[in-house]
């Protein structure tokens, strides 16, 4: 299933950040009125609404719903851990593909509680006491730690230095700090990184992305409906893209899992990583942003610390990452992570990321990982 | 392990006699590819071609880290000759961390268990071989 004739027609956000007065369904409210607003659609006119959240509870669109008005709209709850978002916008693309409706939107909303993984692991994971024991008879106590693995061995195989992550830390936080969205606003310096806590030896705690709340929403439509709207430059969706996980050798398969999407993406989109202006990817963690791109032929392999030495995903480089601060200062409320990332493509594609704006972009590319073992992977071009 | 806490699941792991585990898997047919721990189904073949196999008790040490969960806790993975690379806890002193391609050894190891940390289990961890 493609998705031909598919368009963004609006996108909204809540701010991500800790917000412990506000309730989820608060945040979905705001995201999914600013996602309509922004595309001049009345909620009654949206024939299904998919709701990305993980772990903030049942039914959470339902809830959502209950507050923007009963509209008879299809409700569908999609939870896939980081890539929920990510999952529910293409569900809503599919709709709009397949006919279902000639527009839907997803929102994303999330709120987490500190040491959510560790402090309430039997309650994230269900299924009892032998699931908690599954973990814990390997090591996975903490996800920072696999990452760090991942980066020991980077270490060791490429000769690079935690200096390399630390540079994708600085860079992801001068880019939220130019997002009136992000959790984090400030930029932070090399020094800084390295002089931060250690979470999960090379990882710090500056390498590491918050754990957040907040909401995002997107809206598709058709050509027709999104030109009738006329409201911003039309943004088409090229590629919508998903798999699981087919590795078997590795406790890390991320990178190849993301390698395999990516084929299919661009495969459908008809475009390569040449044609790309920017790109956004699952940096959880620091050193995990670089491995991704080797993974989407950004670079050829070995070559990613020498695009974060020349400065190349920067604002301002020849192909900028993360271009709203990423999960590492943007924030990752799980939830809407994956709807905040096709906001900020979104807005950058329109030219309307003000301080951020990629000049002249036209294409973009959006990855995502879920609990390590899917991949989303979604290609949007300024028709 | 007759000295040490209950297994923390079933079917993972067994003693080999010298104070060592061997990690029980299972393969598609003689030359499929391995997996660890024992599944109900595989993608290479069907149910009934499922073998069950034992992993060698050294492998070579691909990765570790020290992860600070409110006290240093050593964690590796471990490529084995059989072809998967198993993350599992790694013994040692976390000041004195080991070089990546050190031959372990797999070893029994107790870890608390959420959410108190009050019950504990044995699992299987990696260790260093003295040579």
């Amino acid at each position: 299933m493609t998705v031909d004739d598919v368009y963004v027609a609006g996108v909204g956000m809540d701010r991500f950040g800790r917000f412990p007065d506000k309730s989820f369904v608060d945040h979905g409210v705001v995201a999914a009125g600013a996602a309509l607003d922004d595309a001049g659609v009345e909620w009654r006119d949206v024939g299904a609404l998919y709701c990305g959240a993980a772990g903030v509870g049942l039914i959470p669109g339902n809830r959502v719903v209950e507050e923007l008005g009963r509209n008879g709209a299809e409700i569908v709850n999609v939870d896939n851990a980081s890539a929920s978002g990510a999952s529910a916008f293409r569900q809503a693309c599919l709709a709009v593909a397949e006919g279902r409706t000639p527009i839907a939107m997803a929102v994303g909303v999330g709120k987490m509680q500190r040491d959510a993984f560790g402090a309430n692991m039997a309650a994230w994971l269900g299924g009892g006491e032998a699931a908690v024991r599954k973990l814990v008879a390997t090591g996975m106590i903490q996800p920072a730690a696999v990452f760090a693995m991942v980066a020991r061995r980077r270490m060791h195989e490429t000769g690079c230095d935690p200096t390399i992550f630390a540079r994708v830390a600085v860079k992801s936080h001068r880019h939220g700090a130019l997002n009136p969205y992000s959790h984090f606003q400030k930029e932070v310096t090399l020094d800084e990184v390295l002089a931060s806590r250690m979470v999960a030896d090379p990882l710090r705690l500056l390498d590491c992305c918050p754990t957040s709340d907040g909401g995002a929403a997107a809206i598709v439509t058709t050509r027709a409906v999104a030109e009738r709207l006329a409201r911003h430059p039309l943004v088409r969706v090229l590629a919508s893209q998903a798999m699981s996980d087919i590795h078997l050798d590795e406790p890390w398969g991320d990178a190849i899992l993301t390698r395999a999407t990516a084929a299919r993406a661009y495969e459908e989109a008809g475009v390569g990583p040449s044609d790309l202006d920017l790109f956004q990817v699952h940096d959880a963690f620091s050193s995990e942003e670089i491995e991704y791109y080797e993974a989407l032929d950004i670079c050829g392999p070995g070559e990613a610390e020498k695009l974060v030495l020349e400065g190349a995903t920067e604002l301002g480089g020849r192909i900028p990452c993360n271009t709203d601060g990423g999960l590492l200062s943007r924030g990752h409320p799980l939830g809407p992570t994956g709807l905040a990332q096709i906001w900020e493509t979104v807005v950058q594609l329109r030219g309307q990321a003000g301080p951020r704006q990629v000049d002249g972009a036209r294409t973009g590319l959006i990855q995502l990982i879920g609990a390590g073992n899917v991949c989303l992977i979604h290609i949007l071009q300024r028709a | 392990m007759a000295d040490l806490p209950e297994p923390i699941l079933p079917d993972w792991f067994e003693p080999t006699g010298d104070g060592r585990l061997r990690l029980l898997a299972q393969r598609c047919g003689p030359d499929g590819p391995v997996v660890f721990p024992r599944r109900a189904r595989s993608v290479h073949c069907r149910p009934d071609e499922l073998e069950d196999t034992t992993l060698s008790v050294e492998a070579e040490l691909w990765s570790w880290t020290v992860a600070d969960v409110g006290m240093p806790v050593m964690i590796a993975q471990a490529k084995f000759p059989e072809g998967p690379v198993i993350q599992g806890y790694l013994q040692g002193d976390p000041a004195r961390p080991p070089e990546i391609g050190a031959v372990v050894e797999v070893v029994p190891h107790v870890v608390p268990l959420p959410p108190k940390g009050e019950v504990t289990a044995t699992t299987y961890a990696f260790r260093v071989k003295k040579s």
